[in-house]
């Protein structure tokens, strides 16, 4: 059940507050105009008084109005003021992440949520949306411990599961991650978060080879944008791109038997023509042993070579895998997650803006 | 022709400075002691070395870009490689190369003279072969060739001296960018390829090279650089086919200046000694690249073969271009340093000793190719001075 939430106290704090609460509930693909200016107004006079909420809230409240940059200033002044208050920090890895070019700010997020996570351990959010950060950023094992902490702390977390189900596809090589990422698309149809999860769901339908499936999924998560909006097409075209790459990177994980061979490169290919003349030389080795002991060759030590050029050829394509598609994924799934949705209530609470019960 | 005066020589040339005093006390000489070294000695003697340290010698091409200055460049590279030749004698004719208060001003009268039309390309490619069959750095090779490299007929032999090198200061890669960017011709295709399959362990780059050895009309030189790729595979016999080569390019300098030989057989003993060894660094450097970046090239491509049915609800055709993620996963994955410096440490040092080696060969052997050119084609109806009879007449069969 959703914690219930509510303003903490302070006359131009709360007003900010509600007002930006507002703009929560009224968000269709950004707040009425006017309410966000007004949630600004009243957190700079709550701010003026000395409050680090009203900075952290007159930060966000520009940011959602679409000024990331006057934002991402003032979070900066404030962590700077306030360098033990895990708010800020929260709130410039949220604004930052809600850039338009998110993996060109996705280091910089990742650091402001490390921070407030030593601030604020055990916070799901945090995790969750360090997990995204540090995806998005290219460090992928961090990202996977990220987001298995937040799912400790909420196992219903919608985009925890989204994360960690992504990165055991791509990075970890596990097929059945798939499905996963298919029915939490169904799942979150019941929260009302639906189409942005369709873009995962697409990726795990490819996986399995529902290719016409994927195609309606890739549908389903840019439905809500309007056919021909100008303003629209950047996010639908990210999302278009990632699938092109998804499907240029084909059904299936990397490094399974079915599709090994192609993706080293074919027979010809260096993996392959290294592997079968250390093969002959092992070979060679075995018979003339004394010529390979006087040149300091051994046997063992081309079947370790070979067997380590194997792992490591392995594990590296899934560092690849992970490079493309959770990149990727980053690239299109926050632009059209902040155009959207606006931040959750545990994102406002944990920038200290609400209290949450429970 | 008529080709420009050195400025330098008038009213008096640089090397007939009186040498300091301290040095020649130094020595116990006086100062009319010391020689102007235009001709090294056989031995060497104090009053010479006396003379190289107080830069009382002309330098290459000092006297300006003649056929006179080319023959004592040839008679040089006789004294200083021949027989009874001085155990430091190379070192000394690489001391003749620049003179300290000229640098390298000699050698650039020489670039425009060549590029002017007033002087045979020849020249210009003898005054790289001096340094190459001297066995000069890499740095001070290229110091030379750099000269010459826009000089339309020498610029083959300049940019060869230039690129093929890069292992004295572990600057292959950078050594290989530039040799990737000349115009493409049967010695230049040969070192690229050689670069690709001895260093950055292609495998495509050795088949191009046995087609290549099989098909074009290569030079000697180039042909043995070939053969020491295939060394590094293992092939049978490879090590007798090296060496025959090898000497089939010095054979017609063999008899001047043996010397050479005798430092290229150095190298090559060094290079060839345990093929099996070379063939296990090598493989091991080859097995520590980073295959898997093929891979993502692979979907890369395959995302691009895909544009055609990208027409996804709007009904508007996708551009081209890849996500950001694509695009920077792409740069990493084409990065040059995955295929040039590979983990295993060991290896590439032991693979990259042998590169140099053959490297310091290789020029050698190109030096030698020009030399016996230049013996050729300079060669005089009847030898009057004593650099043309050094080379041609008498001294040569001494």
């Amino acid at each position: 059940m959703r914690p219930s939430f509510g303003p903490m106290l302070g006359t131009p704090f709360e007003y900010g507050v509600i007002a930006l609460e507002e703009a929560r509930l009224t968000w269709n693909k950004g707040a009425a105009p006017g309410i966000l200016s007004r949630a600004a107004r009243a957190f700079d006079d709550a701010a003026r008084a000395g409050d680090v909420g009203g900075e952290v809230g007159a930060a966000v409240s520009r940011a959602l109005a679409g000024d990331t940059e006057g934002a991402t200033r003032r979070l900066y002044e404030s962590i700077a003021r306030h360098p033990n208050e895990a708010g800020p920090y929260v709130a410039l890895g949220v604004v930052l992440l809600r850039e338009s070019d998110p993996l060109a700010h996705a280091q910089r997020a990742a650091w402001a949520l490390c921070a407030a996570r030593d601030l604020a351990p055990q916070v799901g959010f945090i995790e969750r949306e360090l997990a995204v950060a540090l995806c998005a950023s290219g460090h992928f094992m961090s990202a996977l411990q990220s987001a298995r902490a937040a799912l400790a702390l909420d196992p219903e977390d919608l985009d925890a599961r989204l994360w960690t189900a992504l990165l055991r596809l791509y990075f970890g090589g596990d097929s059945s991650a798939s499905t996963a990422l298919v029915e939490l698309a169904e799942e979150a149809d019941n929260q009302l978060r639906a189409p942005i999860f369709w873009l995962g769901a697409a990726a795990g339908l490819y996986a399995r080879s529902d290719f016409q499936e994927a195609r309606i999924a890739l549908r389903r998560s840019i439905a809500p944008m309007k056919v021909g909006y100008e303003p629209e097409r950047p996010f639908v075209d990210a999302a278009r791109r990632w699938m092109r790459e998804v499907r240029g990177f084909g059904p299936g994980v990397a490094m399974a038997p079915d599709r090994w061979l192609r993706d080293v490169g074919g027979a010809s290919s260096d993996y392959v023509r290294a592997r079968s003349a250390l093969t002959a030389l092992r070979d060679a080795c075995a018979k003339d042993p004394e010529r390979a002991v006087a040149e300091g060759v051994s046997t063992l030590e081309v079947e370790a070579v070979i067997s380590e050029m194997e792992a490591r050829t392995r594990r590296g394509m899934l560092d690849w895998a992970a490079r493309l598609l959770l990149r990727g994924f980053a690239e299109a799934f926050l632009p059209l997650r902040q155009y959207l949705e606006p931040p959750p209530y545990e994102g406002f609470a944990a920038m200290g803006l609400v209290l949450l019960d429970g | 022709m008529t080709r420009p005066t050195p400025p330098w020589l008038d009213p008096r040339p640089p090397w007939e400075e009186p040498p300091p005093e301290s040095l020649c006390a130094e020595a116990g000489l006086t100062r009319d002691a010391v020689p102007v070294v235009r001709l090294l000695s056989v031995p060497s003697n104090i009053p010479e070395l006396v003379a190289l340290r107080a830069e009382r010698f002309v330098p290459l091409y000092g006297e300006g870009a003649t056929r006179a200055e080319a023959t004592r460049a040839l008679a040089n590279l006789v004294l200083a490689l021949g027989e009874r030749a001085d155990v430091r004698g190379a070192d000394h004719a690489l001391a003749l190369s620049t003179h300290k208060s000229l640098g390298v001003r000699p050698l650039e009268l020489l670039a425009h003279a060549v590029r002017d039309g007033q002087a045979p390309a020849l020249y210009a490619e003898i005054a790289i072969a001096y340094s190459s069959l001297l066995g000069a750095s890499d740095l001070q090779r290229e110091s030379v060739a750099r000269l010459f490299e826009h000089s339309t007929d020498a610029a083959h032999e300049a940019r060869l001296a230039i690129t093929m090198g890069g292992g004295d200061y572990s600057a292959w890669r950078e050594h290989y960018e530039s040799l990737r960017k000349l115009p493409s011709s049967p010695a230049v295709r040969v070192a690229r390829l050689w670069f690709e399959w001895v260093l950055a362990r292609r495998f495509s780059a050795l088949d191009q090279l046995h087609a290549m050895v099989g098909e074009a009309e290569l030079d000697p030189a180039s042909v043995w650089l070939a053969e020491s790729a295939f060394f590094v595979q293992g092939e049978d016999h490879s090590r007798e086919r090296l060496v025959s080569q090898a000497e089939r390019v010095m054979t017609p300098v063999a008899k001047v200046i043996p010397r050479v030989m005798a430092a290229c057989a150095r190298d090559l003993v060094e290079g060839v000694r345990t093929p099996l060894s070379l063939r296990w660094k090598h493989l091991r450097a080859a097995a520590a690249k980073d295959h898997a970046a093929a891979a993502i090239r692979h979907w890369l491509a395959a995302a691009t073969a895909q544009l055609d049915d990208d027409d996804e609800s709007s009904g508007e055709a996708l551009s081209p271009e890849p996500s950001r993620a694509a695009t920077e996963a792409r740069t990493a994955a084409g990065e040059f340093l995955l295929d040039w410096f590979v983990g295993d440490r060991d290896a590439r040092e032991d693979v990259d000793a042998y590169a140099r080696r053959i490297v310091r060969v290789y020029h050698r052997l190109r030096g030698a190719q020009v030399f016996a050119r230049a013996m050729r084609e300079l060669a005089p109806s009847a030898p009057s001075t004593p650099e043309e009879q050094l080379l041609w007449g008498k001294g040569a069969k001494r």
